[in-house]
């Protein structure tokens, strides 16, 4: 019988991600795909700021 | 010039005829919290975070456009005006796009001080996130509307000090905006000096020197003191 | 026979942020040992926890973002005591909120079409990545919030300062406290 099984949440890392692990019939993994679910959108909003400003913004990325 | 005696919360405290209830408490230490003041500049009453009660009238008066009066009581700390200063300052962090981590005047901030002397820890209303842009085509400074608060020092300075008149503002309401002469990019105006004078009046992030980093926006809010002093004493260059 | 009383319970989470208000926990340095021995750290990032539990008081940290974290606060706040909006994204929305100006499809278009060289299209979500919300949120635009602890990231002191005040069952000091 194939699944998926999601494992959620990743857990002691830095951010957020879940693996989704894909079963086929017989039992056996067939694929896993780790997916990342974090996302702000930092390429658009640094977009008409100073260049100087950059460091400070850029560094709540992580 | 005749003298006026009044009573500013439990102090009593006198003023010049002319004189306003705010001139009077900041000779008399007594802080009246403020963000469209600056000594040396011609009063609007644009901020009204001076509101002070005034005995005998309902309405809260601007500390900094009245005139104290003999025998006037006045207070400035009761839970009414902590209550109105407090929506005030959160009327203005809703308002624009006030991102203290990542500004230039981390630390160095009217709006940033003033938030936290009120205990501000949260804002109650709904922002507003507004799209608003950043003016760097001057050579020297930069202009982000998002920090801009509408104090109007900027205006003020640069018309009664540098005589310039670069600033005012367009628009009204939520779409009010700072403009350099006729709404054209700061880079391009032909009134604008480069003196800077507009850079070290703003209390916010909002116009500040190129090249500063996060928090490294220092301004030199007391300059204004040495013209202001220049002109009273008639120091002339020419 | 009394029950012992047991140690208060702690959980942290951390939404739409950058984990820095997490790193100024641990900035405690020492004091974690004294926080261990008064409070059990029960969920959190830092600890392997599939489902969140019961308890006392739980950090948060980091804006309402996409689905997944609008799901994931209502569940803490009905499983949490005492929940406090922790750092300036979960109180104010900060950095995180600051593509509300632009609006997702731009924010989206920009990451996923125009800057990607390699895979260019916009995620499906497979059901699995959460979708964005229109409009990040701080924590109390979802659900109500207890108390309030601001900084980007808050210093360690005032961190330490709260988590005690409250296991102390103290009325929290917040002088002192500042945006940025």
């Amino acid at each position: 019988m194939s699944e998926r099984i999601v494992i959620h949440p990743v857990t002691r890392i830095e951010g957020h991600a879940k693996i989704s692990i894909f079963v086929d019939d017989a039992g056996e993994i067939d694929s896993a795909q780790f997916h990342v679910t974090e996302f702000r959108g930092f390429e658009k909003i640094c977009e008409g700021r100073p260049f100087h400003e950059m460091p400070g913004l850029m560094s709540r990325i992580s | 010039m005749s003298v006026k005696t009044l009573q500013i919360d439990d102090k009593m405290v006198t003023g010049l005829a002319g004189e306003t209830i705010f001139s009077v408490a900041w000779e008399n230490g007594i802080h009246i919290p403020r963000l469209c003041h600056v000594g040396g500049l011609s009063d609007v009453g644009a901020c009204r975070l001076c509101l002070v009660e005034v005995e005998g009238q309902k309405k809260l008066q601007a500390a900094c456009l009245t005139r104290v009066e003999e025998g006037m009581v006045v207070r400035t700390g009761t839970a009414r005006l902590r209550e109105h200063r407090r929506l005030i300052v959160e009327l203005l962090l809703a308002e624009r796009n006030h991102v203290c981590a990542v500004c230039v005047s981390n630390g160095d901030c009217e709006l940033q001080d003033l938030a936290a002397e009120l205990g501000i820890d949260h804002v109650r209303l709904r922002y507003q996130f507004p799209a608003l842009s950043v003016d760097t085509s001057h050579a020297r400074f930069g202009l982000d509307h998002n920090r801009c608060i509408l104090c109007t020092r900027c205006v003020r300075v640069c018309d009664l000090v540098e005589g310039a008149h670069t600033w005012d503002i367009s628009g009204r309401g939520a779409k009010a905006v700072i403009i350099s002469d006729l709404g054209e990019p700061w880079g391009k105006s032909e009134s604008c000096t480069d003196c800077g004078k507009c850079v070290q009046v703003c209390p916010t992030g909002a116009l500040f020197e190129k090249g500063s980093g996060v928090g490294e926006m220092r301004k030199n809010r007391s300059f204004l003191k040495y013209i202001v002093t220049a002109r009273e004493k008639r120091q002339w260059i020419r | 026979m009394d029950s012992v009383k047991r140690k208060p319970r702690l959980a942290t989470v951390w939404l739409g942020g950058c984990s820095g208000c997490h790193m100024s926990f641990v900035d405690l340095d020492e004091r974690l040992a004294e926080l261990a021995s008064r409070a059990d750290l029960l969920a959190s990032p830092l600890t392997d926890y599939k489902d969140f539990p019961e308890v006392d008081i739980t950090l948060v940290e980091g804006a309402v973002a996409n689905s997944d974290h609008l799901e994931h606060i209502r569940l803490v706040r009905s499983r949490t005591k005492t929940l406090i909006s922790f750092g300036d994204c979960a109180v104010t929305g900060n950095v995180t909120a600051m593509r509300n100006s632009f609006g997702v499809t731009d924010v989206l278009n920009r990451c996923y079409l125009e800057n990607s060289a390699v895979v260019v299209g916009l995620p499906a979500g497979n059901q699995v990545v959460p979708a964005l919300l229109d409009r990040v949120r701080p924590v109390h635009e979802v659900v109500e919030v207890d108390y309030f602890l601001q900084g980007c990231p808050p210093p360690a002191d005032a961190i330490y300062d709260l988590i005690m005040d409250l296991l102390h069952e103290r009325e929290p000091r917040t002088d002192g406290r500042r945006f940025g």
